[in-house]
């Protein structure tokens, strides 16, 4: 019989096949081979002559121009992260040694460095540790970020961009870590694993950002029963992207709705809402999003984004019903 | 202590009188989109580190990193189109504060303070886990080290026992605060004791005390004897912090070419020391040879 695997283990089984390779790499991070083994994520981790494991102290900082320095001398290197906020203290290196190697570092020479980072989406645990923004950190840096949602993105993701020439983070959502992530399919995938077309629609575009695939989902499954079809898309924060998917899809349409659960200010739906292509189309746009604006937002809150069907089902139909 | 060949000694002035021809074109305004840190000061760090890297050794600078650049490329002309805003064989233009050339062991040059330890030690980490025994020469100073990553790295490094040599270059002077002004004073040979790192004590004055002192570097690390070292070299900058500081006791626009291959006033220089230690006549001789150049 088939096992059911759970988010968080099919993640670490993943992460656990793509460094079985040939290809020498470094693993590493605090807890990795201790303890609850971040979580869970480095529980199937052993050491091999080719896979070298490290617990390493509190120093996440260095960390990052750990693995940078591994880059440039052509190693591979994947640092695992407990808590997104932690790599906030590694921002210097993100930003500026990453800019030095792009632009100075003829790419023959570059290995691989990869940060899995836990975003602590589980619930309220005070104003700290609860930064939920990776998209903010593709555009401090001009990186490519990716948010693990569903088995297909897991299995892509982890396999394509785990070990590969260059620097990116792929970011976890503790909240999903015990749910069984539901077998959906994609209809269709870009070559960057960028943008993930799951399902097939004419009334209405949506697009995921974030970890809000299942919300654009359930929302998608709402519409059907409704009578009204829809392009479910999850955007990976990737600078750059070509969103022509997106696009064609939206001019089919003419109505795009835009979930972030982020609570980021600005957001990477902005940046296609404003796009030339996306505004000569003129669609009619809605966005479900947390902006983080209001100090009160760091107070109690429920982690999850309640959407109004309802509103949503007047701004599909064009406010037609009661 | 074995004194220093007629081409030590050249490749030592070149290194003083390369900075100088520099001083010379910032003054006449020829980089101006490049803020050149001169170092004046430590040509004997720059070439004794120069002197024991071996083929696959690796060095990481900072900033202020054209003493080690001459020293290693020896192309001067290599290094110039670069302010002038060409790539030459680079992908692209690096400027002044980011110059490093890998095909002669410079892997990374970092305009953020301390940013390049971390940058190090990720190096020497992908040597120690490919089981090569090169060794990793890091720059710094005495402003970086009061950032956290100098102290994460020192600890990172140990815990691993790679084979990395962090160089503090102890101007006593961050910008223009002396320790003094800015901090407490920190006693490293204590701190190394306490971590059980190795501490070495630089003259950087003194041209063959330096360099003895690297050679018993490099013959500890490759030899396995030590992991890291630290090395803290007492240097003097004769310019300032970058650029022309009207009013300055170290304006480089005081430094002239036309006063020889010294600088005026200064107390401590390497270049003195070295013509006391090879002697007047000798150092004359070999700087005939190389003051065509001016």
């Amino acid at each position: 019989m088939k096992k059911n695997f759970s988010y968080i283990e099919k993640i670490s089984n993943y992460l656990d096949i793509a460094t079985q390779g040939d290809e020498p790499v470094f693993i590493y991070g605090e807890n990795i081979d201790n303890g609850s083994r971040i979580s869970g994520l480095a529980s199937n981790l052993i050491g091999t002559s080719t896979r070298i494991i490290q617990n390493v102290g509190n120093c996440e900082l260095t960390h990052c121009g750990i693995g940078f320095g591994i880059m440039i001398d052509g190693g591979n290197a994947v640092l695992y992260v407990k808590q997104l906020d932690f790599v906030l203290l590694g921002l210097d290196q993100i930003c500026n040694t990453y800019n030095y190697i792009r632009a100075y570092v003829d790419p023959k020479f570059w290995g691989s460095f990869t940060i899995v980072a836990i975003v602590c989406d589980q619930g309220y645990q005070g104003a700290q540790s609860s930064f939920n923004n990776p998209g903010d950190l593709s555009s401090l840096a001009g990186i490519p970020v990716y948010c693990l949602n569903s088995g297909v993105d897991i299995a892509k993701v982890i396999q394509s961009q785990l070990i590969k020439p260059g620097f990116r983070i792929i970011c976890i959502s503790q909240n999903n870590f015990k749910y069984i992530i539901p077998e959906v399919s994609t209809i269709y995938t870009d070559s960057d694993n960028g943008i993930f077309k799951y399902r097939d629609g004419g009334n209405v575009t949506i697009v995921s950002y974030n970890f809000s695939l299942n919300k654009a989902i359930e929302l998608s499954e709402y519409l059907d029963l409704q009578g009204l079809g829809s392009d479910v898309f999850h955007v990976n924060f990737i600078p750059n992207l070509d969103m022509g998917a997106i696009i064609e899809s939206t001019k089919k349409t003419q109505k795009l709705i835009i979930i972030d659960s982020s609570r980021g200010i600005i957001k990477f739906g902005d940046e296609l809402l404003s796009s030339q292509e996306i505004r000569s189309l003129q669609p009619d746009a809605l966005m479900l999003t947390r902006r983080g604006r209001n100090n009160s937002e760091l107070q109690e809150v429920s982690e999850n984004m309640v959407i109004d069907n309802l509103m949503v089902l007047r701004f599909v139909l064009g406010s037609t019903i009661e | 202590m074995a004194a220093l060949s007629d081409d030590q000694c050249k490749r030592l002035m070149e290194i003083r009188l390369n900075q100088h021809r520099l001083n010379e074109m910032l003054k006449r305004g020829n980089f101006k989109h490049f803020p050149i840190h001169l170092a004046f000061g430590h040509e004997a760090l720059a070439f004794a580190v120069s002197e024991v890297m071996g083929q696959e050794d690796v060095l990481c600078l900072t900033h202020r990193n054209i003493a080690y650049n001459i020293s290693r490329v020896g192309d001067f002309e290599r290094i110039l189109c670069h302010f002038a805003g060409n790539s030459g064989d680079s992908p692209a233009p690096m400027g002044s504060m980011n110059l490093a050339f890998r095909d002669v062991g410079i892997y990374y040059s970092s305009s953020i303070l301390g940013n390049n330890l971390a940058v190090a030690a990720g190096i020497a980490m992908n040597r120690k886990n490919s089981k090569t025994g090169d060794a990793v020469f890091v720059v710094t100073g005495d402003g970086a080290l009061e950032e956290g990553v100098f102290w994460e790295t020192l600890i990172f490094a140990k815990s691993q026992n790679l084979k990395l040599v962090i160089l503090i270059e102890n101007n006593n002077n961050s910008m223009s605060s002396s320790i003094e002004q800015r901090r407490c004073p920190i006693d490293f040979r204590k701190i190394c004791s306490s971590m059980d790192i190795v501490y070495k004590s630089i003259d950087g004055s003194k041209i063959l005390d330096t360099l003895g002192v690297f050679k018993e570097i490099k013959k500890e690390i490759v030899s396995g004897t030590s992991s890291v070292i630290l090395a803290e070299a007492y240097i003097e900058t004769y310019c300032n912090h970058a650029g022309a500081t009207p009013g300055w006791d170290t304006d480089s626009r005081n430094i002239s070419i036309s006063d020889g291959i010294f600088i005026n006033g200064t107390k401590v220089d390497p270049l003195h020391n070295l013509r006391e230690e090879i002697g007047v006549t000798r150092f004359d001789n070999i700087y005939k040879q190389i003051a065509y150049k001016i």
